[in-house]
């Protein structure tokens, strides 16, 4: 059973990766976001704001968010933690992503840059 | 007579259908539209299947390249598992000469690109061997396939980072419904938005594919080399009016139309009557030089 502090640490791994790779940087520098990450099976709330293609992840909910990302724990510490692809949990539908298409495939494409290969 | 279908999740108004005379033998050659239903091309595939002698795919691909490797998306290789007893061909298989060879005639013969032309591909995965041949001419290419799949400001200039991006995101993104990541339906025919219009500023050749190329297509296209296919005759007139200065189309016209790759592909394996999978690189080259299928140049605003 995954806990509050399990997301914690996979979103501040999820930070540093996405931080540490410049091609990222540059790739993101127009996407201006705040991301709003919410577990479904118990409570544990965090924000991504995403600014000139830096990422900084704050515990708890944002008051406006551009893109909502939710769904059991256990999913949410593996796709920011890298354990899965955001894709296959996504489309079977235990991954939900509400905002524009446009981001939904930007969220999954640094997920990838990131974890994947 | 004949008969090649292509199924396209492209819009059914650009449907059509011509006959030809190739080789001696009549063609019935079809496109028809399914408004970016997966399933109701799914559907006509299997109703297709074993009338016709190859269906083609329009509007989708089956596979991407980049580097050594080979892509599957998973929506396209749906539609080709639908069909057991005709063979069906995404026009990957002719894009591997019919492309590159557009580009080395454009570049030894026609002398209409130069080494210093710069190009914008608005994408290369779905033409990784035309997007090779502008590097080997030595000209100064900007891969957009970020800028024009995913909407961001990011564009490419060399094979190997089109290959180690594509490494790290094709065999998940490959999975993903093929809507999200390429224009189909009634998407074809929203009004182009000039937001990278820089990127076409900066390119002396725009090439690829017509439906992304349109998408953010600028007003003004002056003296500029538009190297792409299946363009209708508004869409001609479309680029005459931007004051684009060249038109070039890696495949034949047949009645006011140039076809998809995968029509020119669907022709190909009716003739040579073999499964796509057995056709050589050479085979279908061979086969092109007889039909003489060449680059259809048409000067558009050129004084």
């Amino acid at each position: 059973m995954v806990t509050h502090q399990d997301l914690v640490h996979s979103l501040r791994s999820f930070r540093e990766n996405c931080n540490a790779n410049l091609q990222l940087k540059a790739m993101n520098r127009d996407w201006n976001r705040v991301i709003h990450v919410r577990v479904t099976d118990f409570t544990s709330e965090h924000t991504i704001v995403m600014r000139e293609g830096h990422m900084e992840v704050q515990e708890g909910a944002p008051e406006c968010a551009d893109m909502i990302v939710s769904g059991p724990g256990g999913v949410l510490v593996d796709v920011f933690g890298g354990g899965v692809s955001p894709t296959e949990p996504y489309l079977a539908g235990e991954l939900q992503v509400r905002g524009s298409q446009e981001d939904i495939l930007r969220l999954d494409f640094i997920s990838l840059m990131i974890w994947g290969e | 007579m004949k008969r090649v279908v292509s199924v396209s999740l492209g819009s059914a108004r650009r449907d059509h259908r011509v006959v030809v005379n190739l080789l001696g033998e009549e063609f019935e050659v079809q496109r028809q539209g399914t408004d970016g239903d997966l399933e109701a091309a799914e559907h006509r595939i299997r109703e297709l299947d074993g009338m016709v002698d190859a269906i083609g795919l329009g509007g989708i691909d089956v596979y991407l390249f980049a580097g050594d490797r080979r892509y599957e998306l998973r929506d396209g290789l749906r539609l080709k598992q639908a069909a057991v007893r005709s063979p069906v061909v995404d026009g990957s298989g002719v894009k591997r000469t019919l492309e590159p060879d557009a580009v080395r005639y454009l570049v030894e013969e026609a002398h209409l690109i130069s080494p210093a032309s710069r190009v914008l591909m608005v994408s290369a995965l779905d033409r990784y061997f035309m997007a090779e041949a502008f590097v080997e001419a030595g000209c100064p290419t900007t891969f957009g396939d970020l800028i024009f799949a995913l909407g961001m400001p990011y564009p490419i200039h060399t094979l190997e980072e089109l290959a180690q991006i594509a490494r790290k995101m094709l065999p998940e993104l490959a999975k993903m419904p093929f809507n999200m990541l390429y224009p189909t339906g009634k998407e074809q025919e929203a009004a182009p938005s000039e937001r990278f219009a820089q990127y076409y500023q900066e390119a002396d050749v725009v090439a690829g594919d017509f439906h992304y190329l349109r998408k953010f297509l600028p007003a003004r296209m002056d003296g500029k080399l538009v190297l792409t296919q299946t363009v209708t005759r508004e869409d001609v007139e479309d680029l005459r009016r931007r004051g684009t200065a060249y038109l070039v189309t890696t495949t034949p016209e047949m009645e006011g139309r140039s076809f998809a790759t995968n029509v020119i592909e669907g022709i190909l394996v009716a003739l040579l009557g073999k499964p796509p999978e057995d056709v050589t690189a050479e085979e279908y080259r061979e086969l092109l030089h007889r039909l003489d299928f060449r680059p259809r140049v048409e000067a558009l605003n050129v004084p």
